[in-house]
């Protein structure tokens, strides 16, 4: 398969996505609902970004919590205390949330082996131990009320409809950098340096480097959802990103099948919205959550995305609903 | 000629046993150079060595007349030089198309941000890989395998693809690590012939290489190496006669790896 036809591919799937997307707030319009879809939308994004990072460089972080976090508080600071107009704060955010990324990757994506995954988690950790101690600046526990919503030409985004456009915007908008990525030399190199680093190097490909970037790219996929989320809301509480969220986050990619993107998308959209539907359940929604998660990683352990994928493939009939744009291309 | 390659003096020790004793050869551009020995001999840390993938405790590795030693592996392609592995390792998940295009990643200008907002210089680029991989492919006769997965290929087409994914960025000297290995006799022969082929284009190879009647049919000088060091350097009927090679291959008493 070539690469424009993976492209035209991942354009066909694009497109009944858009329409879905379109058609949902005429069908759809109960706040609660939309509020729902709309967070989900934001966990589209940072699962984007994961998905790159865990899927590519074949590294876990558990801190994505942490970089969605700081894109929020940035913001929220930013524009609650500061005064600063919302869009510039969150480009300030993703700086700050790329440079604390590349602070945390840089030393510990050097070493061999899934420090990663350590390192973040300690990350996550101190961050949210900063927001709740630092007070002065984060509000501490009880968290920063006050922070206005995002203005798009001249409309303010304060209501769950309005801003239903932008989240969905973003998060579908977003899947087009990374599906360029993996389709370009560099996307090549992340999956080569997974297969085999002593290949890739022979290859020209500057290993470190490019998980160091791959990571701090995820990092601000995570942050901009956060500066959303931060101006959606009005306020930001340190246990909305704490490490169980981050934990959320990467069973997200694994439900939905890691390195593709449309998995990303389908894990978020689904388990974004499984607590709240399991609510019927009462004390037992846990149990029934934790069962669920159980039973797809039992007998679906490609992902929900990489089993459709492999059913199509079995009736010849590959890509022709879900595109071909999971990494683990098949016969 | 000139010499392309020249390795001297190379010792590196894992603990107290020594993988290469003051190894020194050389590879001339339009030449194969074989590399042989026993299991053990140090044949394969030798081409880590020149590969970067391994830094030796002692020695020089001039490239071209430049001490290539100390850079990084990933450096070599764009110097020209590039290798094939013992056990393949090919990206097994992506198409044997992509596989090639890897190859010619070290001849890449765009970087991340280029590559997410598909600027027209990464299409450019991504066309002229494309092309350039297939070229590649055509010459070694994959060209029908491009769009298939490269871990599903069998195993003779592994090899060539692996082949192919040094070739393509057009190197100046080859390190092949037992190309054969693991292939049919008629297999053997396409690989030989492809090897010889290379040759005539001009490219250095060094071949490490456990087939005897492929080296020395194809090589120009063959080094016999044993227990890290060099024991005969020379044109494969001159070596083939060599008491001490005579002696470490073909027994005279001593078994495999015995060698003094």
């Amino acid at each position: 398969m070539n690469l424009t036809v993976q492209a035209r591919r991942f354009m066909a799937g694009l497109l009944p996505l858009i329409l879905l997307v379109g058609l949902t707030p005429l069908v759809v319009t109960n706040a609660y609902y939309l509020n729902v879809l709309n967070v989900t939308a934001l966990n589209v994004l940072v699962v984007t970004g994961l998905n790159l990072l865990i899927g590519c460089a074949g590294q876990i972080s558990l801190g994505h919590a942490a970089f969605f976090g700081i894109g929020a508080y940035v913001s929220a600071i930013l524009t609650a205390t500061y005064g600063v107009n919302p869009w510039l704060a969150l480009v300030a955010a993703a700086l700050a949330t790329a440079l604390c990324a590349l602070a945390v990757g840089a030393p510990t994506l050097r070493l061999k082996g899934n420090y990663l995954v350590m390192a973040t988690l300690g990350f996550n950790i101190i961050v949210n131990v900063l927001l709740i101690q630092w007070d002065d600046l984060t509000g501490g526990s009880g968290g920063l009320t006050g922070v206005p919503p995002l203005v798009l030409f001249g409309l303010p985004l304060d209501t769950d409809y309005r801003f239903f456009w932008l989240a969905w915007g973003a998060a579908l908008i977003g899947l087009l950098p990374a599906r360029n990525l993996l389709h370009s030399h560099v996307g090549r190199a992340l999956r080569a340096l997974h297969d085999s680093p002593a290949a890739a190097a022979s290859c020209g490909v500057p290993i470190e480097g490019y998980k160091i970037k791959v990571f701090v790219v995820s990092a601000v996929y995570a942050s901009v959802a956060g500066s959303l989320y931060a101006h959606y809301f009005g306020i930001v509480t340190p246990r909305t990103f704490d490490i169980f969220k981050s934990v959320e986050l990467v069973t997200m990619c694994l439900v939905g099948g890691i390195g593709s993107l449309w998995g990303g998308l389908f894990g978020a959209s689904f388990l974004t919205p499984l607590p709240q539907l399991l609510h019927v359940f009462e004390e037992h929604q846990d149990i029934i959550f934790g069962a669920v998660l159980l039973l797809l990683l039992i007998f679906l352990p490609q992902g929900l995305v990489g089993r459709l994928e492999e059913a199509l493939a079995r009736r010849g009939i590959g890509g022709a609903v879900m595109p071909g744009d999971s990494l683990e291309e098949r016969p | 000629m000139s010499e392309l390659l020249q390795v001297s003096g190379l010792t590196i020790a894992y603990g107290g046993v020594k993988a290469l004793d003051g190894l020194t050869f050389s590879a001339r551009a339009g030449e194969i150079t074989a590399l042989i020995g026993p299991n053990g001999a140090g044949k394969t840390t030798a081409i880590n060595c020149v590969s970067g993938h391994t830094r030796p405790d002692a020695g020089q590795v001039l490239f071209n007349g430049r001490d290539i030693l100390g850079l990084p592996a990933r450096a070599m392609t764009g110097l020209g030089l590039t290798r094939t592995f013992q056990h393949l390792r090919m990206f097994g998940r992506m198409n044997v198309l992509e596989n090639v295009m890897v190859g010619l990643h070290g001849t890449a200008r765009a970087g991340f941000t280029a590559a997410m907002l598909r600027f027209p210089s990464l299409r450019r680029e991504e066309r002229r890989m494309a092309e350039k991989a297939m070229d590649t492919l055509s010459f070694l006769g994959l060209a029908d395998l491009a769009g298939r997965t490269a871990g599903a290929l069998p195993y003779g087409d592994q090899k060539r693809l692996a082949l192919a994914r040094a070739l393509v960025s057009e190197p100046r000297l080859m390190l092949l690590d037992e190309p054969v290995a693991g292939l049919n006799t008629a297999e053997t022969g396409t690989m030989g012939r492809l090897i010889l082929a290379l040759r005539e284009k001009g490219l250095a190879l060094v071949l490490v290489e456990h087939d005897m009647s492929l080296v020395m049919r194809v090589s120009d000088r063959v080094v016999v190496m044993c227990s890290g060091a060099k024991i005969a350097d020379g044109p494969p009927q001159e070596v083939q006669r060599h008491p001490e090679v005579v002696a470490a291959y073909l027994g005279g008493g001593k078994e495999f790896g015995l060698c003094a």
